[in-house]
């Protein structure tokens, strides 16, 4: 049973080019727009790993992550931010929001994938 | 001396091995303790730290208890796993092999 | 979907995001926003860099991270956004749409513009640097080391002895690597087995685990994290890459990576070795440092960060915060092929065709006007009306963007010609056909850029004149009876009759005795011909003159006219119809053709007698009406219909005004009819006919031309120009 992936970036670009990299690894997708639709499409399944990006609209990537791991359900699912720079207190301070890794923009494929190997099967 | 001669109590681990299935199992094995025990694995499709180092408290407590305690059914992944982590398969007495 | 589709998309949503931007920085111009507001602009700029860093858009990135970055300064509260820095800001997202068009064109965005504006934001940002936020402590006040936010003269980095190790055993190659992840570890979702897997791909490891920690049942805490690894790994080149499966925990666990060949291990861990590993010292060395990390990050928190912008409660869709809401909380769109609506429209308009004949056919089958089937019929009428209205909204598009653009246009005029100007706009949520729109853009640019250049007096002759030194421009949409309305008003200096009269008796537009009202000198800026070298300034350019914008505005089915007080200022009135598609015509019959006359032209109608016509010389005729005499055009004679003349007592006047107010009258046959009818143009299949603005399909099926009333008057063969003018003879 192949893995499913939640991406969720109110960029159309960034949801396009990262389901085109993970869908041709063997990735399912699963979209969202901002961090409310994204905790609106948890509530349906649990991914096996969340991608999220941390500037939207309605609700940003820190909202989100703790959102998500306030969720007993959800809580040992990895979750990797998508950014363009990060600073040791970005970093920290998306590790403090629960992310457990992070890709930085521009990401390639490679990247891509091998971040998510990292972090889950 | 073991006594094998008791037939052992199973019990069936979920899918997923996640926090939230260990600290239940956790507790499930609390209350098993004394008992010889099979922990069938065979739903188990994968196996991370966390689970390993509850099944290494579990078998080496039920050593310590002088109770059997096997892990029975595991599959591919599930043994890979503990292989990739460095440990044995006998520590955990895969493939319901008894230690003494 | 590939990369160039993708690509696409992402141009699409620059637009989109410019748009907002500007939107928003309007908003912080006029001093109404929020730091929803704020933060809705940080965002579009950095939407734009994080997509154009994937399309490897080198100065778009370039320029957009500097840009980011002032206004990350802003959200933060670190730079206050005073109407100098908002002024600089407003320029740098002109800037910015230019280098957006150039990568999507794959032209060169030129450089002297965009460099210094580059420098313009770097200044700022530089010069803040200095200055810490009042009243917030920031990191770097705590911290001894201070360089900028990145730096805190302290890194994470796991503590490594590498640096006694000798050359020798780097070659070798062979590594020892020590790695035990604290309980944060698995608090962050991560998994030590993939960490394993990553590093076990890098050479030959042998991996072995220590169990020595695992308590019993009864001590064993689910969350902690008890196990511990030593993996030896051959064949490693570069040993740098062993940190790399480490990148996200190397905060949460304790790592060290040793050559073997030295065996030595010095420096702060020297005293630990595998059989000391005891965890509670352990983790007080390793967690110090972590906890000055947090301690130091969470002071550099205390500048504004973002809130969290919706509460999750049960209904998470409902989003309750009382700061702005930008857009995206608008009602839920789709996105559709403009190509689709497109064929969508024209089946509509085909099914109104059909509807029509259809009811034409019943009526001539006789059936009576209260049988079922004729209200039946009616009943079909009302439905695909209603079915053509909703499809003509579906392109139906707020007018918000083109007035936005004006602001821009604006803003250059002014700097160009050194007028200080504010624009205001009104009615930004009136919704117009998209083509209409998109061929708005062009005559608003003209009329904006004249209303700032003409129109709007100096500064100084301003003040002298009591008046502000700012001149306002009032830029306004509007429905009004069935049509679309827009409005530039300027409160500048208005017409100068004189000028405007005497440059018209100079190029011989009008007779030098002409006598015309007020309001009929302001309209003469339209004429062809009119505008000329002496108007040439820095912006308006050469013969873009206001017959030209006419003509577009035409072109649209609309109409413009000019009405202007001296000393007080202009008015530009433009009326365009809802759509492009349809059109409410009377339908006419001419040298036994059927024509359809767009309704928004006739004044009236009037059966005329012998007595009021006059000739006035070769094929020149004038008929009374009322008080004055209207040049009389026989279309059947002006659109060459043959040999049989209109004898005016049998036929039908039909009184058309063009939009400068002139008033002609056309003769035709008879009247049969008041419709509203479906536009087919004929400029694509056969092109464009003088006279002839598109045709329809009748009722019974046949083709009727529609007219352009318009170029109709205007083209009279053989005559001058100035007979075109309305002669106000006095009648005797």
């Amino acid at each position: 049973m192949s893995k499913t992936i939640l991406t969720v970036d109110d960029s159309r670009a960034m949801r396009d080019m990262l389901k085109m990299a993970l869908s041709d690894a063997g990735y399912d997708v699963v979209q969202a727009e901002d961090g409310v639709h994204g905790l609106e499409v948890l509530e349906g399944e649990a991914p096996d790993v969340i991608i999220t990006d941390i500037n939207m609209p309605r609700m940003d990537g820190f909202g989100f992550m703790e959102a998500v791991r306030e969720d007993q359900r959800l809580r040992s699912v990895p979750i990797l931010v998508l950014t363009t720079e990060f600073s040791p207190e970005k970093k920290q301070r998306a590790r403090d929001a629960g992310a457990t890794g992070w890709i930085v923009k521009p990401f390639d494929s490679e990247k891509l994938i091998t971040a998510i190997r990292r972090v889950a099967a | 001396m073991t006594e094998s001669t008791m037939a052992a109590e199973v019990i069936k681990l979920p899918e997923v091995l996640d926090l939230n299935a260990l600290e239940a199992l956790h507790t499930e094995l609390l209350s098993k303790r004394g008992v010889h025990l099979e922990l069938d694995a065979s739903a188990v499709s994968g196996l991370g730290a966390q689970g390993l180092q509850l099944l290494l408290s579990a078998s080496e407590t039920w050593r310590l208890d002088q109770k059997s305690f096997t892990v029975s059914g595991a599959g591919d992944e599930f043994v890979s796993a503990v292989s990739m982590m460095g440990v044995d398969a006998d520590v955990l007495c895969l493939d319901g092999e008894e230690h003494e | 979907m590939d990369m160039e589709e993708i690509k696409q998309t992402f141009f699409v949503e620059c637009e989109e995001q410019l748009a907002e931007l500007e939107s928003g920085l309007l908003e912080m111009e006029a001093g109404e926003a929020d730091s929803e507001t704020v933060n809705a602009v940080f965002r579009a700029v950095h939407s734009i860099k994080g997509g154009a860093g994937a399309f490897q858009l080198e100065q778009l990135v370039s320029f957009a991270h500097v840009f980011e970055t002032l206004l990350d300064l802003i959200r933060g509260d670190e730079l206050e956004a005073s109407a100098d820095v908002v002024r600089v800001l407003l320029r740098a997202a002109d800037v910015l749409s230019d280098l957006v068009n150039a990568a999507r064109d794959g032209t060169e965005a030129d450089e002297s513009v965009w460099q210094p504006m580059k420098a313009e934001l770097d200044q700022f940002i530089n010069s803040n640097g200095d200055t810490s936020p009042s009243g917030a402590e920031s990191a770097e006040d705590e911290v001894p080391v201070q360089d900028g936010p990145d730096e805190f003269g302290f890194e994470p980095i796991p503590i490594s002895l590498d640096m006694f190790e000798t050359e020798d055993d780097e070659a070798a190659g062979e590594y020892t690597v020590r790695f035990r992840p604290t309980r944060e570890l698995f608090q962050s979702a991560s998994e030590p087995l993939f960490i394993l897997r990553e590093l076990s791909g890098m050479g030959m490891a042998t991996i072995e685990c220590d169990t020595s920690n695992v308590p019993t049942l009864d001590a064993f805490d689910p969350t902690a994290s008890y196990l511990g690894w030593t993996i030896t790994i051959r064949g490693v080149e570069n040993k740098d890459s062993l940190h790399e499966p480490f990148d996200f925990v190397e905060d949460q666990c304790e790592l060290e990576i040793t050559a073997i060949a030295s065996g030595e291990a010095t420096g702060a861990l020297e005293e630990v070795s595998e059989d000391d590993l005891s965890p509670p010292v352990l983790e007080e060395i390793v967690t110090s440092p972590a906890e000055i990390e947090v301690e130091v990050a969470a002071d550099a928190e205390m500048a504004d960060e973002p809130k969290v912008q919706a509460q999750v409660s049960d209904a998470p869709a409902k989003v309750a915060e009382p700061s702005k809401q930008s857009a995206n909380a608008a009602p839920a769109t789709i996105r559709v092929d403009l190509e689709r609506v497109d064929r969508l429209i024209n089946l509509v308009g085909e099914l109104v065709v059909n509807q029509a004949m259809l009811s034409q056919r019943v009526v001539e089958a006789g059936l009576t006007e209260t049988s079922s089937v004729m209200m039946g019929l009616d009943e079909l009428e009302q439905l695909t009306r209603e079915i053509q209205d909703s499809v003509m909204a579906i392109r139906a598009q707020p007018v918000k963007t083109l007035l936005q653009r004006m602001s821009r246009v604006v803003r250059e005029a002014a700097d160009a010609t050194g007028k200080i100007v504010r624009l205001r706009t009104e009615g930004e949520s009136t919704e117009i056909d998209k083509t209409v729109i998109e061929r708005l853009a062009d005559p608003l640019t003209h009329m904006i850029r004249n209303a700032v250049d003409h129109g709007l007096e100096m500064p100084e002759k301003r003040s002298k004149a009591e008046k502000s030194e700012e001149g306002t421009i009032e830029l306004s949409a509007a429905h009004r009876s069935g049509r679309v309305v827009i409005e530039i008003k300027d409160d500048g200096a208005g017409i100068n009759r004189d000028k405007v009269r005497s440059i018209a008796v100079e190029k011989g537009l009008i007779g030098a005795d002409a006598q015309l009202s007020d309001n009929e000198i302001d309209n003469l800026i339209f004429l062809p011909g009119f505008s000329t070298a002496t108007e040439v300034s820095n912006l308006s350019g050469r013969g873009v003159g206001m017959d030209v914008v006419k003509r577009s505005i035409q072109a649209l089915g609309g109409r413009i006219s000019i009405s202007s007080r001296p000393g007080h200022g202009s008015t530009f009135t433009m009326s365009l119809p809802l759509t492009l598609a349809v059109l409410d015509g009377m339908v006419v019959t001419v040298g036994g053709q059927t024509l359809v006359v767009p309704l928004t032209a006739i004044v009236e109608t009037l059966k005329p007698k012998n007595s009021d016509v006059h000739n006035m010389g070769c094929d020149a005729a004038v008929v009374a009406v009322r008080d004055s005499f209207v040049p009389l055009i026989e279309v059947s004679e002006k659109l060459a219909f043959g040999e049989e003349r209109t004898n005016p007592s049998d036929g039908v006047i039909i009184l058309v005004e063009t939009d400068e107010g002139k008033q002609n009258a056309l003769l035709v046959d008879s009247i049969q009819d008041q419709r509203q009818v479906v536009i087919k143009s004929l400029e694509v299949s056969y092109g464009h006919i003088p006279g002839v603005a598109a045709a329809t399909i009748l009722g019974d099926g046949r083709v009727a031309l529609i007219l352009d009333v318009g170029e109709l008057v205007q083209h009279v063969p053989g005559s001058s120009l100035n007979s075109d003018q309305p002669m106000m003879l006095e009648a005797s």
